[in-house]
């Protein structure tokens, strides 16, 4: 390693009385990066981030601030001595204390003038120095969470550690202050491990993605590769509803509704499936050649399509493939909507089906 | 990071075992210990052979200590119970005039303490008294010639009880009533029952819970008193232990019976756990809006305003206008110096005792958060917060015999090596009317701490530890000044209880150390009651100031009835 990492994970695995298994997790955060802890609900992204806070005992591995161990089997060095910044999902201001106050709170090594100094140079980083003297219950929610930003940073953690922290603001507060949050991290160079279960939000802030499922690591690496190259159906899955079509390996292709997809190094008779995103359901108006795709494209018919944001979203049936009929979802850059009931053309973009063996779960 | 910041090592494996031993853990859990010691001492007497003054303490009086416990039991359950429920009824469902004051005014009795009440009513209704005298002078009757309730037994006991005890009931049903589901009192009228049969069919029996809390209330409390029965020579278990001990010179006999006394309360502590424990399950869907009330006119109004109006009449307006009354006709005398001797001792044994109360308190719920309710902390704590259920005169035995042991020891020891004989340190001493105190109302600081600290989120404390500070360092600065309401509740709640408190400390008090509680006992014994009634109406009005904060705290409890 050329740089010592600002976290580091070994082997941490952890059990509660009654819920969020931890098993064996290990990662590292690199100085300035930041790093995204995503995983649905019940995955113990959250414990883990009270591990690396020492807000929670460990139980078993080890985990290094800076190279230095801060809990193992023998240490547990308490929260207050970490150096770790945290922003919770709900803000948690002291209510006692004024805007500023709350800032100064974790300057305790600083007297007077100076403390009051640092306190109102990070209110002016995150906007907030006009609300000083404000109490926190007069501010909106977008405020309060810049503010409990800026009383993380103020210290300047090591390692600023942020647990769902947009969760609680509506969909348009949590994009301007996702953004506002992202570039003061970036401006500052802050280590950052941030707690989430949005991947759309994992994506838009972080470096790289440790992605946890049931307590251990499913994938980790920059968000490009999670998606584009998922390496379960879990993965694949938990970045955007997918279609998923049941199959059999039979010389090394697969047979589908769309024709036949290539296994790879499957041998034959594997169960698998087969993961197709939306947009990689490629629809054009029937008559035209069609455009992108690969193979031969298929005729469907459309239920109903609707309008997103940038994108359309059309519900499409396509014949009968072994006796059932297939309901599959296509998105489509939003200028082209086909009417319910038109029929269409239907092609797939190979490089965006992911192919798994059969989820023994199912 | 250096060896220094290491604040614990452990034995390999098993992280979440360590966090709660440290000084937190290790305070809550001693004073848990400490403050079970004198119920330890009572129940361990169970198991010493019986004497021969127990034998003969149970051929002659057992059975009599007994049966007045069970009427009395009886009599003041019954009687708070109608009482209780009726008016908290009245005042939640029904509108009437007076009824935003009868609200608060029904818990105004609660500040009189029983034995204060006994001792007016008693001067009223004596023999000797203006009420009698009145009646022979208008009718020119001579004694004998005609009958009147002899205020003195065990019915004028019940009835002094009642009315100072049913407050109790009142305020647990009251937020039965108020936490009820409209929907379900709405739905049980679409289906044809009338307010009187949609009352004993639906609401009666869902307000249960809270209604078998309160009465299991007003019971501990009646076995507690010591002043009422002692006057009114109804032998019962509290004049037993002290005749016993004091007039006898039979601690061990005196404490068999706070043993046996000991039975009656752990099966009102069980009822009262119980109940508690289901009320908690019931009302999961409840939906809150105004409850509907029913509209009283005429005649009816008339009999609610009655029915509200008589206990306040009873236990308060009248007892307090003759304490009034004597007290300013006897302020020359009995106003005077020594009269605020005992208003300081009062006061600084209460202020000492709050105090301490909220501070240990405080610790100990924190120490409990700190161990994220570790089971044995919780364990601990709720040790700590029986002795609400004990009656005085049981921890006054209780810590009167470990304090004399342990001067015992403590002066066999110094004599053996230093020749030196300190006398009484602990037993006979300030220190021990304070312990007992401590047991007794610890619960009541804890219940109240607990409930606020409930409401401040954990992420205050991880906010303020990630931030740089240590534990004890978060509690001043964070929790300490968004709960110093509540502390300040607890400590009023505690100073009134202690300022009432009559037995402990008669039984433990420092020779020649008075409290208005104690000199109104001692005053009232030598039938000066008049005389006794500057003492007693300083201790009511004390008293009156938590029944101010509780009914303000029971008026913002209620969502969506907004404040005050």
């Amino acid at each position: 390693m050329s740089e010592t990492a600002v976290l580091a994970l070994e082997n941490v695995s952890h059990a509660y009385d009654r819920v969020g298994v931890i098993d064996e997790v290990s990662f590292t955060v690199a100085p300035g990066e930041l790093v995204g802890l995503l995983g649905p609900s019940g995955s113990g992204k959250t414990t883990l981030l009270r591990l690396v806070a020492g807000l929670e005992g460990l139980q078993e591995g080890r985990i290094l601030i800076n190279g230095q161990p801060v809990a193992d089997g023998v240490v547990h060095v308490p929260p207050e001595k970490r150096g770790v910044g945290l922003v919770f999902q709900e803000g948690a201001l002291f209510p006692h204390l004024t805007v500023a106050e709350n800032v100064a709170f974790g300057l305790a090594g600083l007297k007077g003038a100076e403390r009051r100094g640092r306190a109102l140079e990070v209110l002016e980083q995150v906007g907030m120095a006009a609300y000083a003297g404000s109490y926190p219950h007069v501010l909106s929610g977008g405020q309060q969470q810049r503010v409990a930003l800026a009383r993380a940073l103020a210290p300047a953690p090591r390692l600023l550690l942020l647990d769902e922290p947009f969760t609680g603001l509506d969909a348009k507060l949590r994009g301007e202050i996702r953004d506002e949050t992202l570039h003061i991290l970036k401006d500052s160079g802050t280590t950052t491990l941030i707690v989430t279960h949005d991947p759309e939000e994992a994506m838009y802030m972080v470096d790289r993605i440790v992605l946890l499922s049931d307590g251990s690591i499913a994938q980790s690496g920059v968000p490009e590769e999670l998606y584009c190259h998922p390496i379960s159906t879990f993965v694949a899955e938990f970045f955007s509803s997918i279609n998923r079509i049941s199959g059999v390996v039979k010389g090394n292709s697969i047979e589908t509704p769309f024709g036949l997809v290539a296994a790879g190094e499957m041998p034959d008779g594997t169960e698998v499936d087969v993961l197709i995103r939306p947009e990689a359901v490629r629809v054009t108006p029937l008559g035209t050649g069609g455009e992108g795709g690969d193979g031969d494209a298929v005729e469907a018919r459309v239920i109903t399509a609707r309008r997103l944001r940038r994108a359309s979203y059309i519900h499409l049936c396509i014949g009968t493939f072994e006796g059932e009929h297939l309901h599959f979802h296509s998105r489509v850059p939003a200028r082209y909507l086909p009417r319910d009931d038109e029929t269409v053309n239907v092609r797939l973009d190979h490089s965006q089906i992911f192919i798994f063996p059969a989820d023994e779960a199912r | 990071m250096s060896a220094d910041t290491l604040v614990s090592r452990k034995p390999a494996g098993r992280g979440a075992r360590l966090r709660w031993l440290d000084g937190w853990s290790v305070f809550t859990i001693g004073v848990a210990a400490l403050v079970s010691v004198p119920v330890l001492v009572v129940l361990s007497h169970f198991f010493i052979p019986a004497g021969d003054v127990w034998r003969h303490l149970a051929e002659t009086v057992l059975t009599r200590y007994i049966v007045n416990s069970l009427w009395l039991m009886i009599g003041v359950g019954t009687g708070t119970l109608v009482i209780g429920v009726a008016t908290a009824w009245l005042v939640t469902m029904c509108r009437f005039r007076g009824r935003p004051t009868f609200e608060w005014a029904l818990l105004l009795p609660m500040a009189v303490p029983a034995y204060v009440i006994a001792y007016t009513y008693t001067g009223l209704f004596e023999f000797a008294g203006p009420v009698q005298g009145y009646l022979r002078d208008s009718f020119a009757l001579a004694k004998g010639d005609y009958w009147f309730p002899e205020i003195r037994s065990i019915g004028g006991a019940i009835a002094m009880m009642t009315l100072v005890l049913y407050p109790y009931v009142y305020l647990l049903s009251r937020i039965a009533f108020l936490e009820q589901s409209v929907s379900v009192l709405e739905v049980s009228r679409t289906l044809g029952c009338n307010p009187w049969r949609s009352f004993f069919s639906v609401a009666l029996p869902l307000a249960r819970p809270g209604i078998a809390a309160g009465v299991a209330l007003a019971l501990m409390e009646t076995l507690n008193d010591f002043g009422t029965v002692q006057y009114f020579a109804v032998d019962n278990f509290t004049t037993g232990i002290f005749r016993t001990w004091f007039g006898m010179g039979e601690p061990e006999a005196a404490t068999q019976l706070a043993a046996t006394l000991m039975i009656f309360i752990f099966a009102l502590v069980l009822i009262e756990r119980l109940s508690r424990g289901r009320g908690r399950v019931r009302h999961t869907t409840s939906r809150y809006r105004a409850l509907p009330s029913y509209q009283l006119t005429g005649a009816k109004s008339a009999a609610a305003t009655t029915a509200c109006f008589l206990p306040i009449f009873l236990g308060f307006l009248l007892p307090g206008a003759v304490l009034l009354d004597w007290t300013v006709e006897t302020a020359d005398r009995m106003i005077d110096a020594r009269f605020f001797t005992y208003a300081a001792n009062s006061f600084s044994l209460a202020a000492i005792a709050s105090l301490l109360a909220v501070a240990i308190a405080l610790a100990m719920v924190y120490g409990l958060r700190l161990s994220q309710q570790n089971k044995v902390m919780v364990f601990a704590a709720r040790v700590a917060s029986m002795g609400y259920a004990v009656p005085g005169a049981v921890i006054a035995v209780g810590v009167l015999l470990p304090f004399a042991w342990f001067d015992t020891v403590l002066n066999d020891w110094l004599q053996a090596v230093f020749d030196v004989s300190p006398g009484l340190v602990f037993s006979g001493t300030i220190f021990a009317v304070i312990f007992a105190y401590l047991v007794r109302f610890l619960a009541i600081s804890l219940n109240t701490v607990e409930a606020s600290l409930d409401k401040v989120t954990t992420s205050m404390d991880d906010a303020s530890r990630t931030l740089g500070r240590k534990p004890g360092n978060t509690l001043l600065s964070v929790h300490l000044p968004m709960i110093y309401g509540s502390l300040l509740t607890a400590g009023i709640l505690v100073f009134v209880d202690v300022m009432k408190e009559l037995p402990a400390t008669l039984f433990l008090r420092p020779f020649n150390f008075d409290t208005l509680a104690v000199r109104t006992y001692q005053l009232a014994s030598d039938e000066r009651l008049a005389d006794a009634s500057s003492a007693a109406l300083a201790i009511v009005l004390v008293g009156v100031v938590p029944v101010v904060v509780l009914s303000i705290a029971i008026a913002r409890s209620r969502p969506g009835h907004g404040k005050g």
